[in-house]
């Protein structure tokens, strides 16, 4: 299994095969947007929310465990005059200087927590760097008991995004486009994902004109268990707002529901 | 189980309020009386404790009174009147005297401390909420002397099959009722939420006649709250317990969604 940096690599093609996600960009800027003091995104990756965070004028600051992909970002955002705080750090165990009104971990990276002592060492970790009146904002979908019996090995077309490298205009490839194929594999005691994953650019011929092979690893978390979770790391108010997908909308739905997007809040106090 | 707060069940229940199946424990010994998949393991435990045996749910006796025959110095707790009333009469008539105690596995203060406390037959599933959960095992917890053991078993659902069942009355076992000789069914129709890991359970038991038809239908209704293996291990750890194994059967198997079973040793101290 390679390593969770290896996933984000290279961080241009992150950027082409989750182009397509972007339905939970408005929530997550009307979060940043609302909060009264600073705000810290973990696991900030290429900047898929944090940049349109930073549009919109929230005083954002961004931590991502990848070297490589916190220097592609670093680059992105003079581009566009955008300026920001983005380091190296670890969720598990970071250290910053000041405390944050609000911090968030989008788009399921928390699931690369991926014992219970990195997930509850990640959770202390934001608890410390919030101030009192401080919110930690997490989303995680819910594990859906008829998808994860479908994790059976066998690869399948997931999507096809049209291939435009995002980083350097020049890069713009007409008609170029970018194929994903994930084999999933499921532990249902254990509660891991692994998928292994081709990407292949295919050029305006329909020729295969390169192929990445990339893995990464997941543990999901039930609700019961991300609310013991969060007791055990000293959140004592918290709560779950079922959403509709990030192909859905992202919109506030009842329930929850097995599959749903959960947006978990917890307070400092 | 009866008598036990609803605590954190889902909000939303669309079903009408039954008995519990609990309540009937000449039914109950009927269906489970005969029930042998997990004696051996608990009386090899008992036996080997150096020291007294608490049995938490211990219900009609199915587990205790095998214990107690074996010579060893074991009380049973249960929160239902009429299983404890059962199991006194069916031990009394072996000639034993058993200790036992009406009181809830949540909250139950006792003056012995035991070597081993426990939970047989998925006792521990009626504990609805995490309060409920971490309420039971601190509780067992503090009635252990140090070094001493928990050992329980529970379940959790298998996806695939689960599914296929859902909504749909299915037999599960079949007895024989110990007083008026009738042939006795159980029909339980289970349906599942899976967010809240709760196991609801329409249970009918009917009683045949020498013709087989239905000569009389007992109707009653549960809940079970499940645990998936890493819950229960956050669970263990909140509730004290320094260390812990957790098996998927009763011959220390791994974890299977197969077994889908969870046998779990927890104990005070690390020491081995």
């Amino acid at each position: 299994m390679p390593a969770v940096r290896d996933y984000y690599c290279p961080p241009d093609l992150y950027d082409v095969i989750y182009s397509d996600v972007r339905d939970d960009i408005p929530f997550c800027v009307g979060e940043a947007r609302a909060a009264r003091g600073g705000v810290l995104e973990l696991a900030c990756g290429t900047g898929r929310v944090l940049i349109p965070c930073l549009e919109a004028g929230a005083p954002i600051e961004g931590l991502d465990i990848t070297e490589v992909v916190v220097g592609y970002l670093k680059e992105k955002l003079p581009a566009r005059g955008l300026k920001a705080e983005i380091a190296v750090g670890d969720m598990r165990d970071f250290t910053r200087p000041h405390r944050y009104s609000l911090i968030f971990i989008a788009f399921n990276s928390f699931l690369h927590n991926l014992t219970a002592a990195d997930q509850l060492a990640t959770l202390r970790c934001c608890r410390e760097h919030l101030e009192s009146d401080g919110k930690l904002v997490i989303n995680l979908f819910h594990p859906s008991s008829r998808k994860l019996i479908e994790h059976d090995g066998v690869p399948r077309v997931i999507k096809t995004v049209p291939y435009a490298p995002v980083a350097v205009a020049s890069g713009a490839a007409p008609g170029w486009q970018a194929r994903v194929t994930d084999a999933g594999r499921c532990d249902p005691v254990e509660q891991h994902i692994w998928i292994t994953r081709q990407v292949e650019l295919i050029d305006p011929a329909g020729r295969v004109a390169r192929t990445h092979d990339l893995a990464f690893e997941l543990r999901y978390i039930y609700k019961p268990e991300m609310e013991l979770l969060l007791t055990l790391a000293g959140f004592k108010r918290f709560a779950a707002e079922p959403r509709t997908g990030y192909a859905a909308g992202f919109a506030p739905k009842p329930g929850p529901e097995e599959g749903d997007s959960l947006v978990w809040s917890a307070w400092k106090e | 189980m009866e008598g036990v707060k609803p605590g954190a069940a889902p909000a939303a229940k669309p079903f009408p309020q039954r008995p519990s199946p609990f309540e009937d424990a000449t039914l109950y010994d009927a269906l489970f009386a005969e029930f042998d998949f997990d004696r051996g393991f608990y009386l090899a435990l008992a036996r080997a404790a150096r020291g007294p045996v608490l049995e938490v749910t211990c219900g009609t006796g199915r587990v205790l009174i095998p214990i107690l025959e074996a010579g060893v110095d074991i009380e049973g707790l249960d929160l239902s009147a009429p299983m404890l009333e059962r199991l006194v009469a069916k031990a009394r008539a072996r000639g034993l005297t058993p200790r036992i105690h009406r009181a809830d596995m949540r909250s139950f203060s006792l003056p012995r401390r035991y070597a081993l406390v426990i939970i047989p037959f998925n006792g521990f599933v009626h504990c609805l909420s995490t309060a409920d959960q971490l309420a039971c095992l601190t509780t067992c917890r503090a009635h252990l002397e140090p070094g001493g053991r928990l050992a329980f078993n529970t379940f959790f659902p298998e996806a695939g099959p689960s599914h296929e069942s859902e909504g749909v009355p299915v037999l599960e076992d079949e007895g024989r009722h110990p007083d008026n000789g009738r042939v006795v069914r159980i029909y339980d129709t289970r349906t599942h939420d899976w967010v809240a890991q709760v196991q609801h359970s329409e249970i009918e038991i009917q009683e045949l006649d020498r013709g087989g038809r239905v000569a009389a239908s007992h109707r009653s209704a549960t809940d079970m709250r499940w645990t998936w293996k890493p819950e229960m291990e956050l669970l263990l750890g909140a509730a004290g317990f320094a260390r812990w194994q957790i098996a998927g059967g009763f011959s220390g198997e791994p974890v299977s969604t197969e077994g889908a079973l969870l046998v779990v040793s927890a104990w005070t101290s690390s020491g081995p």
